[in-house]
């Protein structure tokens, strides 16, 4: 299967690249301004993510970041800069009942909280126990207060008996050749198709529990058409929910990413 | 529990009995609304939360481990504090205890056997632990109990 052939179709002509990593400013603990100051001191050179609220690329740092007392506090999550944008878009507020699908490791979890200012409630699922701890301890390192972590598949969303204001739906994917030695020779178009499957059944879900006018944001890190613009077109077809924007990003600075925005307009009876 | 553990280092009255919940040993700070949730999922789905709210501690036999975010609580009500410098802020968060030549200064009468809260020069909490030889001496001074290094290693396990 010639992966290069199917970007250039949709607009993009590969070529090897290795993101930089990035971190996002935790502003439930610190301000952006005061994290930076203690960050130069110790010649950790970043760059601010543009088109992200919290940002930074990581340009050069003496010592992994990880190991710094303001990791340890919580006061950044390292976090590629394309996925943060994923959080921005949904755009929770402070009173919204949020339901995130894919939680684990709790990136976007610890920004889906950060940006509705520790309030309000997330619901956040997990599947995989093991993929569980991850997430907790970033909540624990990030001092989250507003979310309720379950083991519970996401397919069985609806189950849970609430309507969520706004969902983010961060779907298991095939994720692309900067996060993966070999991938073009590890995938092909089968396993595509079988993650893509997956995605229409969790859409499915989201849908079902989403209030009438809420939102939906659906992303991947995959740049396969069947798990992004086609999942979104199904998801269009199949449901009443309209798409409000949608954007695509190839890996360059970033990873590679995409991400939709849906509103629900209807009940699925009302759906011709 | 986690009363016990807040009264050694302030008789302030922290935390609301009805605002903890806990989880298999793990004890949350939880508000109404999150509560509110809990009840609706737990009727329909049977399931309880692996996590709620802000964690606090966990309980395991008669010992109560807190969470940074329990000591950050704590840490306006605290009055011995020992303050380091940066090279021995950065041991004690690997876990070591800390000798007289890191010391800035200390906060508070910090006594033999008390527990004292230790910061960097910065006012970072670094964690806590036990005054055991007098500040002159050769020894160690404060023995580490517990440091914000503790989730690294956790991560790590």
């Amino acid at each position: 299967m010639n992966f290069s052939e199917r970007y250039a179709d949709l607009g993009w002509h590969y070529k090897p690249c290795t993101p930089l990593h990035a971190l996002r400013v935790n502003t439930l603990l610190i301000e952006e301004k005061k994290l930076l100051e203690k960050l130069k001191k110790k010649n950790i050179i970043l760059e601010k993510a543009e088109h992200t609220k919290y940002g930074h690329f990581i340009q050069k740092t003496p010592f992994p970041l990880s190991s710094t007392l303001e990791y340890l506090k919580g006061y950044f999550f390292l976090q590629d800069a394309a996925t943060q944008k994923a959080v921005e878009l949904l755009n929770p507020h402070a009173q919204d009942l949020v339901l995130d699908m894919c939680s684990s490791p709790g990136g976007k979890t610890t920004h889906l909280a950060q940006l509705m200012q520790n309030k309000g409630v997330i619901v956040a699922l997990e599947l995989k126990r093991e993929r569980m701890i991850a997430l907790k301890n970033n909540l624990e390192r990030c001092q989250i207060r507003n979310s309720l972590v379950y083991n519970i598949n996401s397919k069985d969303a609806p189950s849970l008996g609430i309507l969520f204001d706004k969902i983010l739906l961060d779907a298991p994917c095939s994720g692309n050749f900067t996060q993966e030695k070999d991938w073009f020779q590890k995938r092909n178009l089968e396993g595509i198709q079988r993650n893509a499957s997956l995605q229409r059944e969790l859409l499915a879900s989201a849908f079902h529990c989403l209030k009438n006018e809420g939102e939906l944001v659906y992303s991947t890190c995959s740049l396969e058409p069947e798990e992004n613009e086609e999942n979104c077109a199904w998801f269009q077809k199949e449901f009443p929910v309209k798409m409000l924007s949608f954007e695509r990003i190839w890996p360059d600075k970033t990873t590679g990413f995409f991400m939709a925005k849906f509103k629900k307009t209807g009940k699925i009876n009302d759906h011709p | 529990m986690i009363e016990n553990f807040i009264r050694q280092f302030t008789k302030k009255k922290i935390v609301d009995q009805k605002d903890l919940l806990v989880l298999h040993e793990k004890c949350f700070f939880v508000n109404e609304r999150l509560k509110k949730t809990m009840e609706i999922i737990a009727k329909k789905t049977s399931q309880e939360p692996i996590y709620a709210g802000l964690y606090l501690g966990k309980q395991k036999g008669y010992t109560f481990f807190p969470s940074v975010s329990l000591l950050e609580i704590i840490k306006p009500f605290v009055h011995d504090v020992i303050v380091v410098n940066d090279e021995v802020a950065f041991l004690f968060i690997c876990g070591r205890d800390i000798f007289s030549q890191g010391i800035l200064k200390k906060r508070g009468t910090c006594a033999e056997n008390t527990l004292v809260f230790v910061e960097d020069k910065e006012n970072n909490l670094l964690g806590f632990g036990k005054r055991v030889h007098p500040i002159t001496s050769k020894k160690e001074v404060v023995t580490n109990i517990f440091d914000v290094g503790d989730f690294l290693r956790r991560e790590k396990d």
